[in-house]
């Protein structure tokens, strides 16, 4: 966070467009529209965002502040986290979802034993 | 292949270090994670397994610094858990797959619970009832049969070889002979549809009599009643004449204990702005009535119960203070070796501790709206959901999907305006529950959405639904985190084994 500002009840900042990406601060001060008004803006290097609270006008800005770096965190790596994981989650997805018939009764074609005494060939259905 | 017998010399587990790897490197699986309080976070997966870690731990997990030598315990329950890999592609990416699915194992089955609204007439006049009611005009306000036979027609279509049809009011025993005519109609379908029908009578008791109760044993039929505490605040917030509304109700759970079984009557209570300073006197009660459960319920913001704000209107926080003093109760009993559990509590844990789908129709994801349920108004109407009803009884329509005798199975099940309620309602693609770490043992709910917010897709940063299941799944871990004791107590609701 650059920049931070604090002035008659609005808070401003900017945030490196290199350390962060849009979905990071969109999905970030989502989690803020309850209570602030939020307007986020950008130009080549930095998004310049403006917070005010909805119901009063003065706030404690350094708690704010606080809140808002170790939520850009998280979000950063939750981004991370997404960015590894994505064609992974798909392909589970993809595959739990695939249509498939199940045949109970087919023969397996495979030997069906158990070293540890127990044959399941035994259980009566 | 066929495995050899030398091949397969033991399938005892080997010693620990057979099992311990060289590689130092891990991958990442789809993990989501979120404060738990002030000491740690939680991180979860899609197939809803869990780890708890101190602060900080999960940056280092992320940015991949976490050293196995370092880290022994947690680098392995990461690995047990599904969070990390040691290969690109999880050698255990099958059992992955299979958790998944059987977890949205529900969506196989479709429809479960068709409710028929058998009469909206009702001699209660509860100040909460999400619908309106009437006493008179039986023509008018109770379910005709050729409607119950097209929702008999409907309900047999569903894929679901085990179905329950529930019967609702206003009060559904004063359409008895109704209840008696579907019951009928449903079992002659059953067998030629190869259907397992459960019955439930939604009912205040207050008119039951002796000939309805030998016909509920006869047809095996299950009884849900409403007990809202004890009397002081059952009676206030269950009018009827006589003001004896609590009287009646434990007289007809009595009743249905003695010829139906302990175990065929069980009671809803639904939380007024009067009970929120009681949750200790309402569990109580349940308890002193032999119940081993307890449904902490908050107020239905919809329909008819909006209209009363002095006596129904509550923030969603109050709820959540009551609720975490009454589960706090609770716990003290099973303690102190009284088994009560707490329902929604309960349903939370299973979707924890098990890998199976949970069918509760307000925590699901695709949500439970005709995925899980559909409801059949007594005039014909066909609702996405119980919920449904209500908001159309504020002559809100949004969420009819069609009208029996009239619409198809497909238009109802399949039509457009389920394809519009589909954009949201799995919340795997809703902003703010798609990252959230509690995804995965919470729902979604178009229709409270809607509601309360004014449209399907809704707004996290203020909604009741996802305060409400946020901080009660948070306060279920921070309690587990707090005392083992508790631990054990939630597994014993869910499996009802007591160690």
């Amino acid at each position: 966070m650059n920049q931070i500002n604090y002035n008659d009840g609005i808070l401003s900042f900017k945030l490196s467009a290199t350390d962060y990406s849009e979905s990071v601060v969109y999905k970030c001060m989502y989690w803020y529209l309850g209570d602030y008004n939020v307007a986020i803006s950008k130009d080549v290097n930095d998004y310049m965002v403006t917070i005010s609270l909805k119901n009063a006008k003065n706030f404690d800005e350094e708690e704010l502040i606080v809140c808002l770096k170790n939520d850009l965190i998280d979000f950063k790596l939750r981004e991370l986290v997404n960015n590894e994981t994505s064609t992974i989650r798909e392909l589970i997805t993809a595959k739990a979802f695939a249509n498939y018939d199940f045949n109970m009764n087919e023969e397996s074609l495979h030997e069906i034993s158990d070293p540890v005494g127990f044959d399941p060939k035994d259980i009566k259905l | 292949m066929i495995t050899t017998l030398d091949q397969k010399k033991t399938r005892k587990f080997k010693d620990a270090e057979n099992y311990k790897t060289e590689t130092d490197t891990y991958y990442l699986l789809p993990l989501k994670f979120k404060s738990l309080n002030n000491n740690y976070d939680i991180i979860t997966n899609d197939i809803g397994d869990f780890v708890i870690v101190p602060k900080n731990v999960v940056t280092k997990i992320v940015t991949k610094q976490l050293r196995k030598e370092d880290d022994l315990e947690v680098y392995y329950e990461l690995l047990a858990n599904f969070m990390i890999s040691e290969t690109p592609v999880s050698e255990l990416l099958e059992v992955i797959v299979a958790r998944y699915r059987t977890k949205k194992a529900f969506l196989d089955q479709f429809t479960s619970l068709h409710i028929f609204v058998i009469s909206l007439r009702c001699e209660h006049t509860c100040h909460y009832c999400q619908v309106s009611r009437v006493t008179q005009n039986k023509e008018a306000f109770d379910m005709s049969t050729f409607h119950i036979d097209e929702g008999i027609k409907l309900m047999m279509q569903s894929p679901n070889p085990n179905i329950t049809m529930e019967f609702q009011g206003g009060e559904a025993l004063l359409a008895f002979d109704k209840i008696e005519y579907a019951v009928a109609q449903a079992k002659k379908l059953a067998t030629a549809y190869n259907k397992n029908i459960t019955f439930v009578i939604c009912t205040n008791l207050a008119p039951l009599t002796d000939e309805m109760l030998v016909f509920i044993k006869d047809n095996d039929i299950l009884v849900s009643t409403s007990l809202d505490g004890p009397k002081f605040i059952h009676n206030e917030n269950r009018k009827r004449p006589g003001n004896n509304s609590y009287e009646l109700t434990i007289a007809g759970i009595e009743k249905c204990r003695e010829v139906l079984g302990e175990d065929k009557v069980s009671a809803l209570m639904t939380t007024s702005s009067l009970s929120l300073k009681h949750p200790k006197e309402i569990i109580d009660e349940y308890v002193g009535l032999g119940f081993a459960n307890i449904f902490l319920r908050p107020i239905s913001p919809y329909g008819f119960a909006k209209y009363n704000p002095n006596k129904n209107h509550y923030f969603i926080e109050e709820f959540l203070d009551f609720y975490k003093e009454g589960l706090l109760h609770i716990l003290d009993y099973n303690k102190k070796g009284i088994f009560i559990a707490e329902d929604y509590a309960s349903i939370l844990l299973k979707k924890i501790f098990t890998p199976f789908a949970v069918g509760y129709v307000d925590l699901q994801s695709p949500a439970g709206i005709l995925n899980s349920v559909v409801v059949f108004n007594y005039d014909g109407k066909i609702y996405a959901s119980d919920e449904a009803r209500m908001i159309a009884e504020s002559k809100d329509y949004k969420f009819q999907v069609g009208v029996l005798g009239e619409s198809s199975y497909e238009e109802v099940f399949y039509g457009e305006k389920i394809l519009e309620i589909a954009e949201s309602w799995s919340n795997e693609s809703l902003a703010g529950c798609s990252d959230c770490a509690f995804q995965p043992y919470c729902g979604a709910d178009p229709v409270l959405n809607y509601a309360t917010q004014g449209d399907l897709y809704g707004f996290r940063p203020t909604s009741i639904f996802c305060k409400k299941n946020m901080e009660i799944i948070r306060f279920l871990f921070e309690l587990m985190t707090e005392d083992k004791e508790n631990e054990r107590i939630f597994k014993s609701w869910i499996t009802g084994f007591q160690t």
